[in-house]
């Protein structure tokens, strides 16, 4: 999966979570905006795994770009 | 006050605001209008996350006064909306720091991101909580 999919999935989970929290401030029940708080949370660190599994140059696939031989030679 | 206008006050606030705020940096930067200016989803986050930890105080103080118990239903749940506003801007503080300036990545994807859905997390978050205080469910 590619990491433009994976961002939009929690994008929209943290759409959910607004949604939850609303709704739970709408209707009077604390517990359900305590659930949109909970997914705003989930969205956060699977956001945050994202980050810390993705290498540090990689581009917008996720994927390390490879380096020749001939690109890391030295010219004398 | 109409339920129409209330939707019309919650939501011009944001809108007002993306709107001044992408003009404040073409200002103050000197430079032509970019897509970059109007990447106001962490700013619109950090707004709705001081309105609703103002609106905990105020709760707070008009209780006090009445003489009526800290936390009824209406100030768990604000306590809650606080909480998730700081967890949404965490998590918009990390979209953005992975969006911003991605190697490789087309121009697209970063207005999708960064330009609409960020924002409309953020201005979902203020509008409603507007919304939310004009109908005094928070």
């Amino acid at each position: 999966m590619s990491r433009a999919v994976k961002d939009s999935l929690i994008m929209a989970t943290a759409a959910g979570s607004v949604a939850l929290l609303v709704a739970g401030a709408e209707i009077g029940v604390p517990a359900v905006a305590a659930a949109g708080a909970a997914v705003a949370l989930g969205a956060v660190v699977a956001k945050l795994i994202t980050i810390a599994a993705e290498p540090p140059d990689a581009n917008q696939n996720g994927h390390r770009p490879k380096v020749s031989n001939s690109d890391t030679k030295v010219a004398v | 006050m109409s339920d129409a206008y209330r939707y019309f006050t919650a939501f011009s606030i944001p809108i007002v605001l993306i709107l001044v705020s992408a003009l404040t940096r073409k200002i103050v930067r000197k430079t032509g209008f970019t897509w970059e200016y109007f990447y106001l989803g962490v700013d619109l986050t950090l707004a709705a996350f001081a309105a609703a930890a103002i609106n905990v105080a105020d709760l707070l103080e008009v209780e006090r006064h009445a003489g009526d118990p800290p936390f009824n239903d209406i100030g768990v749940t604000a306590t809650i909306y606080i909480i998730a506003c700081f967890l949404l801007f965490v998590f918009q503080i990390a979209f953005h720091q992975d969006w911003s300036d991605r190697p490789g990545s087309a121009k697209w994807k970063q207005i999708l991101v960064l330009g609409i859905a960020s924002n409309a997390v953020g201005a979902a978050l203020l509008g409603f909580f507007v919304l939310l205080k004009l109908r005094g469910k928070l």
